[in-house]
This record gives structure tokens, sequence and C-alpha cells, in this order.
């Protein structure tokens, strides 16, 4: 436990330096901030099309509290991908140079691979926590109060939905012997995950649906079983990379 | 029992043997010298018996522990080109790993101070220099005071000045830990090396103690340089020399006269009195270099004959 917390320590110092930390925080809060903006100003804007020509007239609905959890998870999904696989699949893979140095020293792999994962997952718990009190702020002020429970258990379904995104990404890391490599084993898996979220219901991205219903209260089935698969891979993600690690020969 | 014990080392990579069945034994507190020409598996015996690759076959044991097994051996270990996380400066990077160690009072400030690094130590590795950055491998190699020091070519990439440097901090580390290195550059083994180890395509030509193997290859040559005008009297002298049983020829060149002979003990004795009168500046027995050694040996030509007095 000792080493593990002082490895997890060095993992957040070097989020912390290399700014990593600062660019998802960012990232996530603008999102968070514009998503209920973007919900509320998109009718007028799309209205506004229309103005002048005397043969268009555009209806739209009145925006509502789920135009704005929409936005919310549209925003946070699309670019909380880009940033969880982008800072995850380098994460192992471009410290292969070190590893030479550090794993003579009492240094478990296994610790080694636990530390990064929880040093991610904190990194994208607190943007996300960020982007989500953001969202929830500007949601009141400018529609109503969303369900609070509803919405903390769309926030903790996406926060899983990202965790399992960057455990395959480490798995990726730990299999590229470089950097291009580990990116390009990410790809495939973030391409295979759409994939079957296109085809099932128990894919991960389920679970952006399901959270979706939870904060605007509207019904629908329950996705217990993308849940559970979602906790599988991010099992076999991170266990596997630990696995593989410490088989892996290093240097040479 | 010695500090570093090598049984039947193996390593392939497919089809290629780069390791053949090694055994080496080192003894404690010493310095020991891996020599061996580039590609010879110099790296890939240190990445062995510091756990990071897995042998075919055999065993390394170091201080008594089985290296791959649960237990860690005590080991201290520079790769060839050490990298750093470039964010830390070298005083947090030696925390970190004293961390790592559980050492509560680790000596960074005295570790620092013996690789001279104590100046720069708030200064961020990125901006390092690759002699400093050999340096704070060298710091993070010696903070845990290992009992065995592993280092893979630590001053071969390094300058005149950077090698000498090094060269320094290890000769100082003499009786305090077994060092153990792999080096190119047969000067640096030369110089400080109490034993030496060749490898040459993946075997083990030769372990000797320096001295002795210097002294097994010396070339049974004396050089004799005599004052200009005892020209005449040198020459009449190599006359007599080379009439002598244990001589195999002699050659003169103005007032420098070299003997070939054929027992070097013989001639120890005998030479220097047969010139008695003559105005010597310079008697020598010319010494082997390790170069010549190596040379040798990765040449296929074999070690020369022990001679009475060449040992």
């Amino acid at each position: 436990m000792r080493v593990f917390t002082l490895q997890l320590q060095k993992e957040l110092r070097e989020l912390w330096r290399t700014r990593k930390l600062l660019i998802v925080a960012v990232v996530l809060l603008a999102f968070g901030l514009m998503s209920p903006i973007f919900a509320k100003i998109t009718p007028d804007l799309v209205k506004s099309l229309g103005e002048g020509q005397s043969n268009v007239t555009i209806i739209l609905p009145d925006p509502s509290v789920r135009d704005a959890i929409d936005q919310f998870i549209k925003n946070t999904t699309q670019f909380g991908l880009l940033l969880a696989v982008l800072m995850s699949f380098g994460a192992i893979a471009g410290e292969r140079a070190q590893l030479a140095l550090m794993f003579t020293h009492p240094l478990p792999r296994a610790t080694f691979v636990l530390a990064k994962f929880a040093g991610l997952a904190i990194l994208f718990g607190v943007g996300l926590l960020l982007g989500a009190a953001a969202d929830y702020l500007y949601t009141v002020i400018l529609f109503e109060a969303p369900d609070v429970g509803g919405f903390v258990a769309m926030v903790g379904l996406l926060y899983l939905w990202l965790l399992c995104l960057i455990a395959l990404s480490l798995l990726a890391s730990t299999l590229g012997r470089s950097v291009t490599g580990a990116g390009g084993i990410a790809f495939v898996f973030v391409v295979v995950l759409l994939i079957a979220g296109a085809l099932t219901n128990l894919a991960p991205d389920s679970l952006l649906n399901w959270g979706q219903r939870l904060a605007t209260e509207a019904g629908g089935p329950d996705r217990w079983g993308a849940l559970l698969i979602t906790l599988t891979l991010i099992v076999i993600g991170v266990g596997g990379s630990s696995l593989i690690l410490q088989r892996q020969e290093i240097g040479g | 029992m010695p500090a570093i014990e090598v049984h039947g080392l193996t390593k392939r990579f497919g089809d290629f043997t780069a390791l053949d069945e090694i055994d080496l034994a080192v003894e404690r507190g010493i310095i020991f010298g891996f020599l061996g020409p580039n590609g010879a598996g110099k790296t890939t015996t240190l990445r062995l018996m510091t756990g990071l690759a897995r042998p075919t076959a055999g065993r390394v044991v170091i201080e008594g522990v089985e290296v791959g097994t649960n237990r860690r051996p005590p080991i201290g270990y520079l790769p060839d080109a050490p990298t750093f996380y470039h964010w830390m400066n070298a005083r947090e990077f030696l925390r970190y790993i004293a961390g790592l160690h559980g050492l509560e009072n680790p000596p960074i400030d005295a570790v620092l101070e013996r690789v001279g690094l104590h100046d720069a130590a708030k200064k961020r590795v990125g901006g390092y220099s690759r002699g400093m950055k050999q340096r704070l491998g060298l710091a993070q190699a010696l903070l845990p005071q290992p009992a065995v020091l592993l280092l893979d070519e630590p001053a071969s990439a390094l300058d005149p000045a950077g090698r000498k440097a090094i060269l320094d901090i290890l000769d100082d580390l003499r009786g305090e830990m077994t060092v153990f290195f792999s080096t190119h550059i047969l000067g640096d083994a030369e110089r400080i090396c109490d034993e030496i180890g060749i490898l040459d395509r993946g075997r083990l030509i030769l372990q000797a103690r320096r001295d002795e193997l210097l002294a097994r290859f010396a070339r049974p040559i004396f050089e004799v340089d005599a004052a200009p005008e005892a020209t005449a009297p040198l020459q009449a002298a190599a006359e007599r020399i080379a009439a002598l049983p244990w001589v195999e020829r002699t050659m003169l060149h103005g007032s420098s006269l070299r003997v070939h002979v054929r027992d070097v003990a013989a001639a120890q004795r005998e030479l220097l009195p047969l010139l008695a009168g003559l105005p010597v500046l310079r008697f020598e027995m010319l010494g082997a270099t390790l170069e010549d050694v190596f040379l040798r040996l990765t040449n296929g030509e074999g070690l020369p004959a022990q001679t009475e007095g060449g040992s």
C-alpha cells in the first residue's frame, strides 16, 4: 500500500506538472458550462435562419431540461472519449524507456499499472465533477433543477463509461511496444466498442442512454447488463494490462 | 560466497543465440569489467542479471538471491542510456526512489555530492546533458546502498572529462560494494578493473585478474635506449647478447636496442648486468595492453602459454 500511495502521488504530480489535469478540467468544465447555454439558444439560432424569408416558417418546441442534459451527454462523451484515449494510450507505452530503470527498484509492475489507472481515474473524475457541477448550475439558472438523484446517477454512469475507455486504452498501451502501436490498438478498441454500441444494448454505450433517461426521469428499461459488461471490461483492461506487463521483458 | 554467480546463462531470440551458457563468478568488493565488442551480448547479460529479461536457460544468483524469484536481489542498476521523468528535478527523483525502497533518512545530499550533481539538484532533469543524466543514473543506483552495482556502459557515450569523472566515482567504490560494469572501451577497464571477463559472440572467452592477464600477455621484448655517444659499445653488447641461448634475436637502431627473448625470467635476471658500463637512458620490458589481449582473444588467437616469468 505504501508503494501504491507513493506511485499514485507521482502520477498525480505528473498530471499536474505536465498540464494534463488542467487540460482535462478546462475542457470538461467548458462543455459543462456551455451545454445548457447551447440548449437554450439553439432554437433561437435555428429560428433566426428563417427570418427574412417570407415562405419559410420554422416551428420548434421550447428548450427544456432534457435538451440541456442531452447536450451535456453528447459533448462530454465526444470530447471525453477523445481525451480519455489520448491521455491513456501513451501512459505505459510512452514510459517504456523509464521502466528499464524503475523496475529494478522495488516497484511491483501490478502496482505501477494500478497507480496509472487510479491517476487517470482521478484526473477524469475531477474533470467530470467540475463539468457536471457547472452543467447542473447553469441548467438550474436557465431552465429548472433536474432531479438530483437521476443527475448523479447519470454522471456516475458517464464516469464508468470513461473508466472503461481508460482501462482499455491502458491495455492497448501495455500491448503496444511503441506509442504509435499503442495508439493503433486503442483506436481498434474504440471502433469495436462503438460498433458494439450500435448492435447491442449490452455494450458500454448503453449506459449513456440509461443515464440520460435517469436524469430526465424518462421511462425505459434499466441496463444492468451493460453495467456488468462495462465493469468487466474495466477489470479486464486493468488486470490484463498488469498481467501482460509482468510477463513482458523490458528494454533491449 | 561470491557476490555474483552466473550458471549456464543462455538467451535465445528465435534462432539467434545471444548468450551461450555463460558461467561466471565475481568476488565481493571488486570492480569487474565485462568487455566485449558491440553486439557481443553484454546488455543482454545485464538485463538477465537485473531480472528485466528472462533467461532461456541458466540462472543468476546475486548475494545469495536468485534473480527472477519473489525476492529482490540487493542491486543498483544503471542502463546504458538512462531515461528519467523530465518534469522532475534530481532531488525529487532521488526522494521518489528512496520512497520506493522505504528509506527513512535517505543520504540524498551525500549521493548528489558524490556524483557531482549537488549544484544542479533543483534543475529539471529535462534540461540535463548526457553526462549529467549518467551521473543521476549512478546516483539512483547508489542511493539504496546496494551490495552489487550493475552498470551498462556507464561512461562509453561521454566525452573524456565526463568519462574520467564517472570512472573516478567507480574507482572510489572499490571495497565498498561489488561493481560489475560492461564496456567496449578497453582503456576504461584497464584503468579501474580488478578483474575482467571478455564476452565475444555470446560466449565468455575469458575471466581473469587484470594484472595476471596483462602479465600473461606481456610481449617478450626488452628495449634499451643508450646515450647517442654509446652506439659503438651498444653494438658490441648487442652481438654478445644475440649469442645467448635465451635470446631469439636483437635489433639495433642507432642507440636503441630491441631484444626479443625466449625466456622472460632469464632476461629479467641477466640482461641488465650485460649492459653494465653503458650510459643506459631507458630499460623496459614491453607490457601488454588490454587492447592487445582483447584483439588477440576476439580474433580467435586464444590464450598464450603461461611462461615462468610471465605471471
